[in-house]
This record gives C-alpha cells, structure tokens and sequence, in this order.
C-alpha cells in the first residue's frame, strides 16, 4: 500500500509545496506558462501571502523587499518574464538579502507556449547567483529547502530553474517534511551600505559578489544534489534537469554526473569524473552551457557537436543524435509521424469576445485579400495591426489573420508609435488586453501621448488573464488568494494618462465596434477603444445557441469567416453546434449574417 | 543492471474530450496501488479544439516523463484520428484503442483539409499492430448514465486490455475519490462498461501473449 506521505504532483505544485514547507512567508508571480501552477498552489496556503504582481518586475521587488525584512521570499515567472524582472534581479544579487529569497523561473524548450526559447541558465552567470535545476517532481520539492538556506547562508538570491517538461510532467514525491517558519517576525533593519546601490555603496557589493560566487563553487564541491553515479567507465555523461532523465534511459549503463546545482560548477567534482571516464560528453537541453563552462576548465568534452541547439530534447532524440556520433549502435527504424492529417489550429473558443472586433478589423483591413494574395512582391496592410501576448495572439491565424506583429508582452503600443513616426502610409493600430496592459502596456501608451502620436490603441478588456488560465489582476477586483479587493479602472487611468479620445464598446456589438475604429482611426491624435466583455469561459450559463434557417441560408460561408468553432460545414452547408455555441452572450454571427439566416 | 520495464499508456484526444482528466485518473490509479509512475501531457491549446496528448509511464525504473516513440504499449484515443497523430508512438506489439466519436477540425469546414474516413485509419493502425479495438465510447457512456463520461469509459477499456500493472480497484478507487457520489457511481459504471467491451474484443486475440 501506498505511503501516507507519497502524492502524485506535477513540478509546479512540488515546487509550491516545498517553498511551502521550507517556510516561504511571501510570494508573487505574474502569470506564465509554463510556471503559473506554482503561484497558484501557493495562493491556496491561507496562512502566507501570496500575490498576483502587475508584472514580473514588481513581483521581484515585492519578493525582494520582503527578503530584506528576514522574511523567506519567493518570485516565480516563465522564462520571459525574467526579461522583464532583469533589472531588480541584478539588483538583488548586488545588495542580497536576509530572508531566503528564491526566484523559480521555468524556461520553455521546444516553444510550447511562448515567443522564444531563450536558456535562462545565463541569466546565473550573469547576476554571479547559485542556480539549481531539479530533474523530476521529487527533486523539485528537495531543491526548494535547499534552495532557501542557500540564499541565507550565502547572503544571495537563488535560481531555480525548471522546464516545461519539468514543470508539467507528474511523478511521485515523498512530502514528507513539515511546514517550519524561521522568522515569523520580519523586520528591516538600517543598513545603506547593503541596500542603498549608489556607486559608492555598490562597487564593494560587487566585490563581496565576486568573493560570494568562489564561496559558493567550493560549496557546490558537496552539495547532496550534485551526484556522480559510477557505471561503465567507457562513457562519462555530465548532465542536468529533464536532459538528465532521457541520458538516463538512453546510456543505462553509463557514468553520471547529475548536477542539481548547475552554477556555479563543482570543478574538483568535474575532474574527478573526468578522470574516471574515457569519453566525457555533456548531454543538455538548448545551448552548451554546461559544455562550454567545463571546456574552459580546460578539459575535453563534446556535447553540442551531435546535441541539437534547437528544441527540447527527448529520449529519441538523443538516441538518435547519440548514434550519429558513433556513441550507440544505429538505433531501430521508427515510424513517421502520420502525413496528411487534418491540422487542428488553435482557435478562439465559441462566444469569445476578441472575434467580434477581430472580424470588423478583417474586414476593415481587407485582410482576407493580403492573406490570398501570394505575388506582387512585398505589400504594407491597408491597416497595420501590431499585436501582443494573450489568447487574442490567436487572431494572427486564419481565418481571421488580423496581427501584423507580436514580440512580447507590451511591445504593440511602441511598435505601433515607431511606425507611424518611421513614416509609414498606413494607419496603425495597436492591440493589447486587459492584464497585458497592466502588466507593460501602460508605459507605452504613455508614451504615445507624450510624444502626440496618431495611433489608435485597442484594450480587449475580458476581465481576466485568459490565456494562462483565467488568473485575476489588477483590474478584476479579486485578489490572488480569492480576497475582494481593489480595481484598477482602465478607463480612468486612460484619461489620467491624458488620452482625449476614449470609447468604451460592447465587445458583442459589431455595428458599434466598426464604427467606433472608423471614427478613432480618423481622429489625428492617441485614440483608445477599451472593447469590453467578459472571457467566455468564465460564464456558465449558455442559453438559446443560435441555429442557421436552411431555407435562407444562401451558403455565402461569410460566417466561416469568424473562425467560430461553433460554426460548422457539413457537405457545404453551414450549421451551427449547438452544444458549443455561447447563444444569448454573444451573437455575433446573427449580426453579421447578410441574409439574416441565423437566429435563436 | 537489467531495468524493470515498464507500461507506457498515451491517452490522446482533442481540447474538451477529458484526456487530461483519465491521465489524473490513471495517476491516481498508479499512487493508490504503490506502482511508479511518471507521465507529462502536451496541452496544445486545451480548451481551443487543440490536439491534446498525455502520456503516462508505469511500474518502471528510471525513466524519463515521455514515452519514446516506437515504446508506446497501449493508445487510447479518445478521438480517433488523434492515434494516427501519435502513431510513431506504436510498434507491432502496441495496443490502440479507438473511440468512434469524431472531432472534425476547423480546417475541414474551410475546405483546407480532409478527414480520414475510419477504414483508413484503421487501415494505418493494421499496418503496425493488429490490436486495434474500436469502440463507441459515447454511446457506452450515454448507456452508463452522462454522455460526458466517455472519458472515463476509455479508461475501462485501457484496463479491459489487461496490460495494467494497477488492478481495476485502484482505478474505480481513484474514480470514486475524484467525483461526487452519484456522478463516481455514473463513472464507475462507465468503467466497468469500458472494460468489458475491450475484455470481450480481445478473448481469444491473445494480448497478453
């Protein structure tokens, strides 16, 4: 039988469950996969404080004043958001802490859900901070203690770096440590020196940094979780995090050395393996970081050269990069995977308030045509459609195909500034939701008014944070922890801001949503549709799905047009599901129908 | 060192269909039983129509949180053309089984792609392993009493295959633990109608030869 202690738990909640019980008081994390689970565990203690931040910036300085005060602290972000976060994580390094402070950042291989895979390992090297990546859900929840006292006893702030494949894989963990507080009763105590960076306060912390770091290597030498497992001594693989459990099933015979710290290394540690081995090859995810930083150790080591750089690892992957460089015998012929299958694109769920306004832009930008379009060398959109993060990114794809751009969170409202000031003949208009806005849309639009720009800005208010999983912020009025609280009007700070022209619309309502962008798109100053309606997910009560008059229906296939997933064709003629269509809230293809075929 | 080997399941499907859900189920399953298991799912765009994929690895000794491909023992697409996405997965020992009830994609309304009728994808099943089961899991469901528990009656089938190192108890305990009193009496009667219809298909097929 089972032990009590035993649960199955995926990275996310193990690492929320071992920062719980190693006593974290305080965390704060903006939304982002794949690392938004373990905020959201976190949030269910009722007995610590946890946040939704406005973005990642904040929740580490909200997570690093709380560390100056003794407390033990925790920022979590995916592997982008510590883009964002780069300026008081730096900070953190140089000034330190009290309170244990532990920064999760969950890095995202393979692109599942993000705009980049950029290998955040860097970003330890960089800041001189100790870095710890778990290789399953077990490790997760053990690193996590370890990675609090760390921070204490080294006076640093730690990275814990995990994966997608780390972050959303499932194993069994032993739980079995209790909750310890160590200092329930935080306080600040002076010290300029230490937390005032001026350059005269902040030159010797970079020493202290440097002395920090050399401290920490010689710790790393025997730190539990840095493992060498001997096996077979032809073969010696140094590896960490996921890349370790598929070097595992490939090389089951093999040398290892695990590293759960993968900075700063363990260079005794390295030699020793090194001179164990007669081939050491280092087996990981993304870019040589660990191979490059052993090689300027001065030892020989492959990795990258049958490795790929690009995409996550698997177990066949590195069987078959393996057998390239001669390290395996040629591995069995695996099938394809199946040709000709009908995709399944993602696409904006039935009575989603982004395909109304989507639909009138379609058309208003003549999208359709610059989509068929294939000749003609290069064309500029009638209308320029910079975009941004959300679930409303989806509007890039067909059939409504409305985004000329997307970067990163907040990038549509100066991307769109810079084009109309480059001189561009086009309008442009910029597309951001409601948490995206809070999070780093604001300093844009800002800027737009500042500096008199003529561009049209529309905030897709649907009241949560939905592509991550319908997370509340700043303007939702509840908090991370379920509690009522505070919202932050948008339309208010908007005219705060000093944009004139603001119009709020009913994001269900096609007539008014074409003729409030006509008008802003008209107007020569910063012009803002705030498009309002709640994400439909979040509303339960679905009456009078609409239903397509086959006697009326000319089969025009216009309302195939808003990509709806409701919407559907069967040997040419259109109907509607009705257990996925929205009925009442929405409606939007009964406006639009030009032969008024569709109704309740 | 020899290594234990151990019981790869794919549950695959589309966003909606409850995949995710028989994973957690099985999972549970394997924590009851005291059986290893380890097992990472591949979202796509859940609630959007997406593909969605979940694989679960049971009883072995170190392994990794995906199946390779070719090591897959049993698929249970709740969607049937959902197999042949995953079909690398498979080898000529693997067991696929096929829920009837389609999901056509978006682009098939468009006139963008086509659907393979079931004859083909039956056909490219057969062409790896003979084992390929099709069953009406809808219709199995709506039998046991909610229409929504054709997930669940997948997961009877996966057990029906008798290639789980979790015995039937363990799953119907899970099921119990997960629902509330009458919708796990539903469950577990969409289970047990699973398991059956799979049972009975394979007498005399010999899967556990």
């Amino acid at each position: 039988m089972m032990k009590k202690t035993l649960q199955i738990l995926s990275g996310n909640e193990a690492l929320a469950l071992g920062a719980y019980h190693s006593g974290v008081q305080v965390a704060a994390a903006y939304p982002g996969t794949p690392s938004t689970e373990i905020l959201e565990n976190l949030a269910r203690f009722k007995d610590i404080y946890a946040e939704w931040s406005t973005n990642e910036k904040v929740a580490m300085e909200v997570a690093m004043g709380a560390a100056y005060t003794g407390a033990r602290a925790m920022a979590s972000m995916k592997h982008v958001g510590l883009n964002v976060a780069s300026d008081p994580f730096m900070a953190a390094s140089y000034t330190g802490i009290i309170g244990g402070l532990v920064i999760v950042c969950a890095d995202d291989p393979q692109i599942h859900s993000s705009q980049n895979e950029q290998d955040n390992r860097h970003y330890a090297r960089m800041a001189k901070i100790p870095m710890l990546e778990p290789t399953d859900s077990q490790d997760g929840y053990d690193l996590m203690g370890y990675a609090f006292d760390i921070s204490e006893e080294f006076d640093t702030p730690v990275l814990l770096r995990t994966t997608t494949r780390i972050s959303h894989s499932k194993s069994v963990v032993d739980v079995s440590r209790k909750r310890v507080v160590k200092n329930p009763q935080p306080a600040f105590h002076f010290n300029q020196q230490k937390y005032v960076m001026l350059p005269v306060y902040a030159l010797p912390r970079h020493a202290l940094m440097e002395k920090r770091i050399l401290k920490l290597a010689e710790y790393s030498e025997t730190f539990p979780l840095n493992q060498i497992t001997w096996g077979k001594r032809d073969l010696g693989i140094v590896t960490s995090g996921v890349a370790y459990q598929y070097a595992r099933e490939v090389f089951p015979e093999a040398s290892f050395l695990k590293l759960g710290m993968s900075w700063p290394l363990p260079e005794k540690m390295i030699k020793e393996f090194t001179a164990g081995v007669e081939r050491l090859i280092v087996i990981e995810e993304l870019d040589p970081f660990l191979e490059q930083n052993i090689k300027s150790m001065g030892i020989e080591v492959t990795g990258k050269e049958f490795i790929p750089l690009v995409g996550e690892l698997n177990t066949q992957i590195v069987t078959d990069s393996s057998s390239g460089a001669g390290l395996l015998p040629e591995s069995e012929k695996i099938l394809d995977p199946a040709s000709g299958l009908p995709r399944r694109p993602p696409l904006l769920c039935p009575g989603c308030p982004h395909t109304g306004i989507y639909f009138v832009l379609n058309s208003l930008g003549q999208r359709s045509k610059l989509l068929e379009s294939k000749d003609n060398g290069p064309q500029e959109p009638k209308l320029i459609i910079t975009g941004d993060i959300g679930c409303y990114t989806l509007g890039a794809l067909p059939p409504l195909g409305v985004l000329d751009t997307t970067a990163c969170m907040g990038a549509g409202i100066g991307q769109a500034l810079g084009m109309e000031r480059a001189g561009v003949k086009s309008k442009v208009v910029a597309i951001i939701g409601d948490s995206t806005f809070m999070h780093s849309g604001i300093t844009g639009l800002v800027d737009a008014v500042y500096n008199q720009g003529h561009i049209t800005i529309l905030i897709l208010d649907n009241r949560t944070t939905a592509m991550t999983g319908h997370q509340e912020h700043p303007g939702t009025g509840i908090s991370a922890q379920g509690e009522e609280t505070f919202a932050v009007d948008i339309e208010s700070l908007v005219r705060g801001i000093g944009v004139n022209d603001v119009k709020v619309v009913n994001a269900f309502d096609l007539k008014a949503l074409r003729n409030g962008v006509k008008d802003s798109l008209d107007r020569p100053e910063v012009s803002v549709i705030i498009v309002r309606g709640s994400c439909a997910m979040l509303i339960r009560k679905r009456a009078n799905p609409r239903k397509v008059d086959i006697e009326k229906c000319t089969q025009c296939n216009y309302c195939l047009g808003l990509g709806c997933p409701a919407i559907q064709s069967v040997d040419g003629q259109v109907f509607i599901e009705p257990t996925l269509c929205a009925g009442d809230i929405c409606t939007i293809c009964e406006q639009l129908c030009p032969q008024k075929a569709i109704s309740a | 060192m020899a290594m234990k080997k151990e019981i790869n399941i794919i549950i695959c499907g589309v966003g909606g269909q409850g995949v995710v859900l028989v994973s957690e189920l099985l999972g549970n399953a394997a924590v009851i039983g005291g059986v290893a298991v380890k097992g990472s799912e591949v979202l796509g765009m859940a609630q959007r129509g997406g593909s969605v994929f979940s694989n679960l690895r049971l009883g072995g000794d170190v392994i990794a949180p995906m199946t390779p491909e070719g090591k897959c023992d049993v698929i249970i697409a709740v969607e049937p053309s959902e197999a042949l996405r995953n079909i690398q997965y498979i080898s000529k020992n693997s067991v696929v089984v096929l829920n009837t009830t389609t999901v056509l994609p978006y682009t098939v309304y468009l006139g963008q792609s086509g659907y393979p009728s079931r004859e083909e994808i039956t056909g490219k099943l057969h062409e790896v392993t003979d084992r390929v089961i099709t069953l009406d899991a809808s219709g199995i469901a709506k039998e046991a009493g909610s229409l929504q528990a054709a997930n669940v009656v997948m997961l009877g089938a996966l057990f029906g295959t008798g290639l789980m190192p979790i015995s039937e108890e363990n799953a119907k305990e899970a099921i119990l633990s997960r629902f509330k009193a009458k919708v796990g009496e539903i469950n577990v009667r969409a289970f047990d109608m699973g398991y059956e219809t799979v049972w009975k298909a394979l007498k005399g097929a010999s899967v556990k030869g």
